[in-house]
């Protein structure tokens, strides 16, 4: 693809972000069989809330907690900058990666310091669950980098007849990254009420949903380049990510908290025996 | 030494009623807890007090939104026992009627919240789909949504006629039922969140004097119904009852009853062979009565003392009353993410139930609101 259609798909990235979380909570909504909100209502949602009044209580009044919700937009910027090539580096896939965990690390720490319950909960929680994913996301990666010989994730192309089985353990991992049931036990309301998002409210609310919905998109770009490379056929990919994740939350229950993290474990083992035994 | 105070409730996506429960974590284990109370106090007994026995059965009504029928029902056979008034057959199974819709919309209802807190949201707006219809039914029956407002002493202001098209709409529930019983006790991730949790022996039950049908899911053979009052005695039925004890069973229960309700139905239907008579003219001069009916949720109570129609005192005793106290040897030792869940599995209504009298060494005392703050883990500031 062109690099100027790059930069401006690369500009155009936070409203395709808030563009996909509408058109997969249109979807959810019709598999339940209701109307559901428009598709631009995340849109609505980040104007509603740079109006808000923030209201905080003394003890989450500190500098990691302002800081987190930053720090994670800045590494989410250098991650979008080399997913589309316009930082590229020998091994920037392995940068890449550990930017994702970096991502989550930054909103953790700033949920843990807003001091709330909740919130401290809802991390730990979100924590034990990324040991897992993280593993599972890291070993697959290495399998395709051992696989392919590239080491820039702006040069992968499509994988999906040389490495299937390190791509479904990317989808797989998908489901505890975008908190789709049954791995959604970090923001399991009916347990943790708002977890993470307990203490925050108006403007640096608007910023949690979205470094929340940039990570959520940055992980759909990625699968899809994985899986079919960077070409004319990848809205059709994305589009039927969200659908396949959307059907998937709308027909399964929620795992409890120690079950989802063992069957994350489990799966991390699998996909490091698929590096040295299978080897797809 | 806990590791976590976690407070859950009186507002939490957790707990649907206002209660409060404190929570002791060590990791993801619930170590202790403590309950609260009171917040929807709305003293509904004393506001039934010198009100005429006909407006306090629609008073009572108010004290639940969703088994309010069995309330105005239990009230109105209180009422009738003082006078020995035998109702007429097509009364007694209009009634019938009514209660079983209010049986299967409750438990449809509760399916629907059950589902919500282990985050299937599909189930939970389909079974609330279902429930919707019945609600339109009572609509189309009663005039009324949820308040139905249709006992009077000795009858009911509604005929039950074949244009209703009662069972067309029950036939299409017991279909669609069937698929949902098949999807919910065999699926994976459910059975994995309600199989062995909240485990209620038999022992257990009898020692709380659990009711209703989290005590037939524990393997007492129970039910009000079984005993005949007002008609059930015309009917062929069959209390379901379970042995697991568990929140599955609890489940499996509470959908068989709803297969169950729905032959109730048709059996009561066939039996309505003549419109009601709806003669109002009747007046209480004194005296007192009780009555027990089988409410959605278990066995519901009502004394009545009645003085020259009015009404001198009331006294209710609803179903969470004693299922509510099993919940603590439930919780302790479970994770924090199966609180909901247990919690849900006894269906409590805490608007129902709050009315409480605390009884401590032989010594009755009611509580005062500071001690409801102390109860609820507040610190009394002066």
């Amino acid at each position: 693809m062109n690099i100027s259609i790059e930069l401006i798909i690369l500009v155009l990235c936070p409203f395709l972000a808030l563009l996909s979380s509408g058109v997969f909570r249109k979807l959810f909504a019709r598999f339940q069989n209701r109307k559901g909100p428009p598709v631009i209502q995340p849109f609505y949602d980040i104007i509603k809330l740079w109006g808000k009044e923030r209201i905080e209580s003394d003890e989450s009044r500190n500098i990691i907690f302002y800081s987190g919700l930053f720090i994670a937009i800045i590494f989410l910027i250098i991650l979008y900058l080399i997913f589309f090539g316009v930082i590229k580096f020998e091994y920037d896939f392995i940068v890449f990666i550990y930017l994702i965990v970096s991502v989550e690390v930054a909103v953790i720490c700033s949920a843990f310091a807003s001091r709330n319950i909740f919130s401290y909960v809802a991390s730990m929680r979100e924590l034990v669950l990324m040991l897992g994913y993280e593993l599972i996301i890291a070993f697959s990666v290495i399998n395709i980098i051992s696989i392919s010989g590239v080491l820039s994730i702006s040069s992968v192309q499509s994988m999906i007849f040389s490495a299937p089985v390190s791509i479904i353990f990317l989808l797989f991992s998908g489901l505890a990254v975008l908190r789709i049931t049954p791995y959604d036990t970090a923001s399991a309301s009916t347990e943790i009420s708002s977890g993470m998002a307990s203490e925050f409210s108006g403007k640096i609310l608007m910023l949690y949903l979205l470094v929340e919905k940039l990570k959520d998109f940055m992980y759909y770009l990625l699968i899809s380049r994985i899986i079919i490379g960077w070409n004319i056929y990848t809205p059709l990919i994305l589009l039927g990510l969200l659908f396949a994740y959307a059907l998937i939350n709308a027909s399964s229950a929620r795992y409890n908290f120690m079950l989802s993290a063992k069957k994350l474990f489990i799966a991390a083992v699998l996909s490091l025996i698929n590096i040295g035994v299978i080897g797809l | 030494m806990h590791d976590l105070t976690f407070p859950i409730g009186p507002q939490h996506p957790g707990v649907k009623e206002p209660v409060f429960f404190k929570i002791y974590l060590d990791g993801d284990i619930i170590s202790d807890l403590k309950f609260g109370g009171g917040y929807v106090h709305r003293g509904m007994e004393k506001l039934m007090e010198n009100q005429e026995v006909l407006k306090a059965a629609h008073t009572a009504e108010k004290i639940c939104g969703i088994c309010s029928y069995a309330h105005s029902a239990c009230i109105t056979y209180a009422a009738e026992s003082i006078l020995k008034i035998n109702t007429s057959t097509s009364v007694k199974m209009t009634r019938m009627v009514i209660a079983e819709l209010e049986r299967i919309h409750s438990h449809l209802l509760w399916m629907g919240f059950l589902f919500h807190d282990i985050g299937y949201e599909t189930l939970f707006m389909y079974f609330w789909r279902e429930r919707s219809k019945i609600v339109d039914l009572f609509e189309e029956l009663t005039g009324q949504r949820i308040h139905h407002a249709i006992n009077f002493i000795g009858t009911t202001k509604i005929n039950i006629s074949k244009k209703n098209n009662v069972m067309q709409i029950l036939d299409e529930l017991n279909e669609k039922l069937l698929a949902y019983k098949k999807e919910v006790l065999s699926n994976e991730v459910i059975t994995s969140r309600f199989n062995k949790k909240g485990v209620i022996t038999k022992d257990l039950a009898e020692k709380y004097c659990i009711v209703g049908p989290t005590a037939r899911a524990s393997g007492i053979d129970f039910d009000v119904r079984s005993t005949g009052y007002e008609g059930y005695d015309l009917i062929k039925f069959k209390p379901v009852t379970g042995s697991k004890g568990d929140v599955s069973e609890r489940l499996r229960i509470r959908i068989d009853e709803i297969f169950e309700s729905i032959n109730i139905i048709k059996q009561a239907l066939a039996l309505i062979k003549e419109p009601v008579e709806k003669d109002k003219s009747t007046y209480i001069k004194r005296g007192e009565g009780y009555a027990r009916i089988e409410a959605p949720r278990g066995e519901l109570f009502y004394y009545v003392s009645v003085k020259r129609n009015e009404i001198l005192r009331v006294k209710v005793k609803t179903p969470t009353f004693n299922n509510f106290p099993v919940l603590k040897p439930l919780i302790v030792g479970s994770e924090l993410g199966d609180l909901p869940v247990i919690v849900a599995s006894i269906d409590p209504c805490i608007g129902c139930m709050e009315r409480v009298m605390i009884v401590k060494d032989s010594k009755q005392k009611i509580m005062s609101k500071h001690d409801f703050m102390e109860m609820c883990g507040y610190e009394h500031k002066h």
